[in-house]
């Protein structure tokens, strides 16, 4: 199977590609897109060339991950990856730095090595905001819904705001959606002007909820405003509800005009792929995720094997192989699109065997 | 406006969980023999190249000039990375010259095609040890195709599994 499945890779049909050029009758690469935001990037990368310190490193890092969350740009994610093996730790390491490698621990949900490095910050400040604030993701993420909310509890004494839309967010993964639906909604509507940043995270929240409760148009209405902004996974969220409903024109009309759209994660390209089968606008998208997802295949990638089963379930039909990554991913991921995600599998494949 | 006394990388922080995957780092190697002389060629991405600081220039758009000119420093860290050893003494390996290399489409991303010879003294037993890339990501994978001393197979190399063939006692 896999020397065959190697051959394939080679065969498929080739597509456009947008990162090379010519310019003075010389062949040039484009690496990874621009990120938006570039001029203290810049500033940081100039100073990087002169005198390279944590400090630096650590900013840089920073910028290069909020930048890769962005669809599209998620190969930053690697370049900052990279800046932090370059930190030199010293005995008094830095609380960003744990920080950072945290997050990165988690996008990669490696969660337990990401605990560890929060357990650290916890040492020195029992009540971090930040740490408390990815840990009650990642219980969340692993669906350990009475450790999210001790996580939460170290906000109490730091910030009420963050501690109350902590709590409602775990209150909804406790089954009482309607409950933490309307005190977030209240929440929300007293802060009308908030930080962006916050206003993304509350509205994704707001948004899942609305879901659960069977609202899939207001769950999409909250996700608009601030989807220009919005880290991929919420784009992810955004295309779904939207497939979900049978608007696969928003969805295909939106995400192919992205300037960005040859580099997007699999997962949003998949949504794209669905949206042009579903409107026969071609097999452009399609079979850029056929040679991806048999890549990932190839390389038996367990991490993020949701993609895997999405396209399983949703693109290239098999309940089999869906239900054989779904558990994968649920092995790891508990959200309740991973258990949403599992169930639709089993349903499929007795449905099949039915058949 | 509700804003914040903390560090700008709280940011970072107020999304949702990444449900979604990040690029993985994929790498191809072909281990051939011809004309009693082992061959390899190494497909890999100039991105993962410049992930690795191993081109002499560190921008975001890079012509095909600097990445031959980055010769010297492409070679050092095969030479360290990548082993072929036969009954536990390593085989010389020598990168050809750039004028040899080429660029390939694969998956939307461009990579650099480069050819290597190793000179294992005739001895049939080889054993590939690779350790590349690894450092720059977790996800970086080799595929492999090995077809020397009469085995003909194709393997994936990860960080956790880094010897082909693995020889268990």
């Amino acid at each position: 199977m896999f020397s065959l499945m190697y051959l394939l890779l080679f065969l498929t049909q080739p597509v456009a590609v947008d990162n090379t050029k010519l310019v003075n009758d010389e062949v040039v690469f484009t690496l990874k897109p621009e990120l938006p935001t570039n001029q203290e990037i810049d500033t940081l990368l100039e100073i990087m060339r002169t005198n390279p310190t944590n400090n630096v490193r650590l900013r840089l890092a920073s910028l290069y991950i909020q930048g890769s969350k962005l669809p599209g740009f998620g190969d930053w994610f690697h370049y900052a990856e990279s800046l932090l093996m370059q930190y030199v730790p010293s005995d008094t390491t830095s609380i960003d730095y744990l920080l950072l490698l945290s997050d990165i621990k988690q996008q990669q949900h490696h969660f337990s090595e990401s605990l560890h490095l929060l357990d650290q910050v916890f040492q020195a400040q029992p009540q971090h905001i930040q740490a408390s604030l990815i840990a009650a993701r990642i219980h969340l993420a692993m669906h350990n819904t009475d450790l999210a909310q001790k996580s939460c509890q170290r906000l109490l004494s730091q910030d009420i705001f963050l501690f109350s839309v902590c709590t409602y967010e775990v209150l909804g993964r406790k089954g009482e959606w309607q409950t933490a639906y309307e005190a977030l909604y209240a929440l929300h509507a007293k802060y009308y002007e908030l930080e962006p940043a916050l206003d993304i995270w509350i509205k994704g929240i707001l948004s899942e909820q609305a879901e659960q409760l069977g609202h899939i148009r207001t769950a999409i209405e909250w996700l608009k405003p601030v989807l220009d902004k919005a880290p991929a996974s919420l784009w992810l969220k955004w295309a779904d509800l939207n497939l979900d409903i049978s608007e696969a024109d928003i969805v295909y009309e939106t995400l192919s005009n992205l300037k960005v759209v040859e580099s997007l994660e699999d997962s949003l390209l998949l949504r794209l792929a669905i949206a042009e089968r579903d409107l026969k606008r071609g097999e452009h998208y399609q079979t850029i995720i056929h040679d991806r997802m048999r890549l990932r295949v190839i390389r038996q990638d367990t991490d993020h094997a949701a993609d895997l089963a999405h396209y399983f379930l949703r693109l290239k039909y098999d309940p089999k192989l869906a239900l054989y990554w779904a558990k994968i991913n649920y092995q790891s991921a508990k959200e309740p699109d991973d258990k949403k995600l599992l169930v639709l599998s089993e349903q499929a494949l007795l449905a099949m065997k039915s058949e | 406006m509700r804003t914040f006394f903390i560090s700008v990388i709280i940011h970072l922080f107020f999304v949702a969980p990444a449900a979604y995957a990040h690029k993985f780092s994929t790498a191809y190697l072909d281990i051939s023999e011809k004309n009693a002389q082992i061959q390899l060629l190494y497909k890999v991405a100039i991105h993962d190249l410049a992930s690795a600081n191993l081109l002499s220039e560190q921008t975001n758009q890079i012509s095909w000039k600097q990445i031959t000119a980055s010769y010297e420093s492409i070679a050092h860290y095969i030479d360290s990375q990548v082993k072929l050893n036969s009954e536990g003494t390593p085989c010389a390996l020598v990168l050809l010259p750039a004028t040899t290399w080429q660029v390939q489409h694969i998956q939307q991303q461009p990579y650099v095609l480069l050819q290597i010879t190793a000179d294992c003294s005739n001895n049939p037993l080889v054993q590939l040890s690779y350790n590349a890339l690894f450092e720059t990501g977790h996800s970086h994978k080799l595929l492999l195709s090995w077809n020397i001393n009469n085995l003909k197979a194709n393997a994936v190399l990860a960080e956790d599994e880094r010897i082909f063939p693995n020889v268990k006692d």
